[in-house]
């Protein structure tokens, strides 16, 4: 068992919060969550998470708001992997996200094993990239 | 265009016409010049013919003369031959007139109209001369008939071997000329004799002056043999004057004058013309009484073999016996020459050649100033044609140039709209047409120029319309898929757990997985339904626009939020007499019923909608207070903005401290939205 590494979970929709959460927990990282942006912020600002999993759509802000608040910030934590979890696969999302440094980005519905996988690769030092094909 | 115009003329017109002019005086000149050298070589040979017809005639009248002078000395020999045969014995009246010279000889003393004789002082008369002497008179009468006969005989006379000479008319011979003299000595005796003629013919001496003063002489002398003896010589003179005046009063055209040359080239007879043109004066008879007695006719000067000038005369007369030849007498001269057979003379005819030729030159010249008249006419003719044809050229080119010019003008203003170009018409049918064509051609331009534009602005909106409806469309697929991946996310995720966790789920586990599965499965049926509502929506939106449905507003808004939301959380603001009507009321109808269907679904149990309509001239505003879209807000958004957009209006949201408000807004008469 690996170092306990926190990530930071922001999802508005409860079922998929509670359900992704529950994997990471069972695969033994530690989760906190956040169901809104501004929520998300704080959280981070509280506590800075090894990495983070954020969704596009949230009912206050959009998930790109939110990394680019991140990555606004002058620390260290300005650069925390991101993995963006999204039922968007819209092309100017992901040239978004690229452009706020975010490595990985899956599309809903997530194989959580893939995700498991991935978190693993995001926390190394070269992370490696995945970014979805074209869809809708 | 003139200069254009002007060639034009000019090749198609003036060089044709100019040549067949040129034309026509070049044959004109051409037939004049060969009118003048034809007319020239006939006169030519008619002058010649015509010289020679009359040195002809002249020398046959000439011959006939001297044919009858030949005759009569043939006559006169023959009884002479008798006379000297017979045993006459004179009259003793006749006999008296005979007296003895002191010299020895004997001569008749006086006249008594009858002959003259004359014995030579050195011949011994006796008695044997004095029978010749009684015989020879018997003669007189002939001699006499002879002379009074024959005008142009001067003299008739025999002279004998031994020198008497008996002669008529009287002439004074003891007194005239030498007792001595011996007459076989001169010409008109020698020339007869058997040596000089062996023929013993009649033959003519040369031109001489008489001594006996008759002027210019010749005889005609034949020998009278008896018995193969020369016994003398008989001889008419005859004076040449009477031919001479003939010639000189001889007619001849041109100014022609003729002159006679005997045998050997002396020129016996010459008038003032010719004396003229030989450059000297007829020798008078007196003054060559004293070369006559030297036996001499006339100097050099008279002689045609001995002037150069005259050569090419001399030649041709040794050569033939008529013909013609120019001389060079100070001028070009024609010489028409025949011979007078009897004495070997020549009749020369000579005339000017200038005068020959004067009638012809004079046809020429008036050919010639016709032809320059005709050759200044054709000038000024065509002076004042070119003259007209510039003057028409200029016409032609202000008739055509200027049209063209504001044809040109149109051209390049074509489609320019802020230029005027103005074309004010031709007399030219063929540009006047095609001047107003192009007049109408461009505003046909202009008209479509501005219709495409309107066409264009049209397709650019169809365009951006299109566009824009493929935007949207794009964005509702988004949407629409994330709307369906996010319960999608929900079930995969539960069933993931549960596969993986199956063994440690709980039936209470399990049954609240299971609710949730079932609800997230009645929200993407809810999901569905709604979409199929959207394109209810859309398909009524595109039916309205072919058929407008005029509803009131009021009402149908106050049955759809009393019928969707609770009355105790409602709040209706409508006028109290609501004329609001809209030809796209459907799309408000809709647009309200996805906002209170999701107020009911998202909102929390308690929160209150106020609903406010407001009519306007060309719009109608709603306003829906408190109707927060929850999480499904964005699809919902998109939903509602696309059926609003169909039907020409808009949503907006505005969030206060008080609360999120929706507007929506719908043109109360229909717009064309693509």
């Amino acid at each position: 068992m690996h170092h306990q590494y926190r990530i930071l979970l922001v999802e508005d929709t409860p079922e998929l919060r509670e359900d992704i959460s529950l994997e990471l927990q069972d695969a033994g990282y530690h989760v906190f969550e956040a169901d809104n942006g501004q929520a998300a912020l704080t959280a981070f600002a509280k506590d800075i998470p090894d990495l983070v999993i954020c969704d596009i759509l949230l009912p206050d802000m959009d998930g790109l708001s939110v990394i680019a608040a991140i990555r606004a910030t002058t620390s260290s934590s300005s650069n925390t992997p991101v993995i963006v979890v999204s039922a968007f696969c819209d092309p100017d999302l992901h040239r978004g996200a690229r452009l706020l440094g975010v490595k990985n980005f899956l599309v809903k519905p997530v194989n959580y094993a893939d995700l498991l996988q991935l978190i693993e690769h995001s926390l190394l030092p070269v992370p490696r990239q995945i970014f979805p094909d074209s869809c809708y | 265009m003139g200069r254009l115009l002007w060639q034009s003329y000019f090749r198609t017109a003036l060089i044709p016409l100019l040549i067949v002019e040129l034309g026509f005086l070049v044959i004109y000149w051409g037939s004049s010049n060969i009118i003048y050298n034809k007319t020239t070589e006939n006169m030519s040979a008619i002058s010649r013919q015509y010289f020679i017809d009359i040195a002809q005639r002249e020398t046959a009248t000439i011959g006939a003369s001297l044919d009858t002078i030949a005759s009569h000395t043939r006559i006169f020999a023959r009884q002479t031959g008798h006379a000297l045969d017979g045993n006459y014995v004179p009259p003793s009246a006749e006999r008296a007139r005979y007296r003895l010279l002191p010299s020895g000889g004997l001569h008749t003393a006086f006249d008594n109209g009858t002959t003259a004789s004359l014995y030579s002082g050195g011949t011994n008369v006796g008695r044997k001369e004095m029978e010749k002497v009684w015989n020879l008179t018997a003669l007189d009468p002939l001699m006499i008939s002879v002379k009074q006969s024959n005008p142009i005989v001067a003299s008739i006379y025999f002279n004998t071997f031994d020198n008497y000479t008996k002669i008529f008319p009287y002439v004074d011979m003891a007194s005239n000329f030498s007792e001595e003299v011996d007459a076989t000595s001169y010409n008109f005796y020698y020339e007869a004799d058997l040596k000089n003629n062996p023929a013993r013919r009649g033959v003519w001496t040369d031109a001489y002056v008489d001594p006996a003063g008759h002027g210019w002489m010749v005889s005609s002398i034949a020998p009278v043999w008896r018995n193969e003896k020369l016994e003398g010589v008989v001889g008419i003179d005859m004076t040449l004057t009477t031919i001479i005046e003939r010639l000189l009063d001889l007619d001849l055209p041109w100014d022609g004058y003729a002159i006679l040359v005997d045998q050997n080239g002396v020129i016996i007879a010459m008038p003032p013309a010719g004396e003229k043109d030989f450059g000297l004066d007829e020798l008078t008879d007196h003054a060559y009484s004293e070369a006559i007695m030297e036996n001499i006719s006339k100097p050099d000067e008279f002689n045609v073999n001995r002037r150069k000038d005259t050569l090419p005369l001399a030649n041709a007369i040794r050569q033939m016996r008529e013909g013609n030849v120019q001389l060079d007498l100070g001028g070009p001269r024609l010489a028409s020459f025949a011979i007078v057979p009897q004495t070997g003379w020549h009749l020369v005819i000579i005339a000017p050649t200038e005068n020959i030729y004067s009638d012809a030159r004079a046809l020429y010249s008036q050919l010639k100033i016709v032809g320059y008249f005709m050759l200044s006419a054709l000038l000024v003719f065509y002076l004042l044609f070119f003259a007209l044809l510039i003057h028409r050229a200029r016409i032609m080119t202000r008739m055509i140039a200027e049209p063209m010019a504001q044809i040109s003008g149109f051209i390049e203003h074509l489609e320019d709209r802020r230029a005027d170009p103005k074309f004010a018409g031709s007399k030219v049918d063929e540009l006047d047409r095609l001047g107003h064509h192009l007049v109408a051609t461009r505003l046909r331009l202009l008209e479509a120029e501005e219709e495409s534009g309107r066409q264009t602005k049209i397709a650019h909106t169809a365009l951006n319309g299109l566009r824009k409806a493929n935007n949207e469309m794009t964005s509702f697929t988004r949407l629409m898929s994330h709307e369906i991946r996010t319960p999608l996310s929900i079930i995969d995720g539960s069933a993931q757990i549960m596969l993986r966790k199956a063994e440690m789920l709980t039936p209470e586990d399990l049954r609240e997985r299971a609710g949730r599965l079932r609800s997230t499965v009645a929200r993407m049926t809810d999901i569905l339904s709604k979409l199929l509502n959207h394109f209810d929506a859309i398909a009524a939106d595109l039916a309205s626009q072919e058929k407008p449905l005029m509803v009131n507003l009021c009402s149908e808004v106050r049955s759809l939020a009393e019928a969707v939301f609770p009355r105790d959380r409602l709040r209706l603001s409508l006028p109290d007499s609501c004329g609001c009507e809209s030809q796209v009321a459907y799309a408000l109808i809709a647009a309200m019923r996805e906002i209170l269907g999701g107020a009911i679904y998202n909102g929390p149990v308690d929160h209150q909608v106020e609903i406010t309509l407001e009519c306007h001239s060309g719009s109608i505003i709603a306003v829906i207070a408190g109707a927060a879209l929850g999480e499904r807000g964005a699809w919902s958004q998109a939903n509602v903005s696309e059926i609003l957009m169909a039907a020409g209006g808009s949503l907006s949201i505005e969030t206060s401290p008080g609360g999120t408000s929706i507007i929506i807004l719908v043109p109360a008469t229909a717009q064309a939205v693509s």
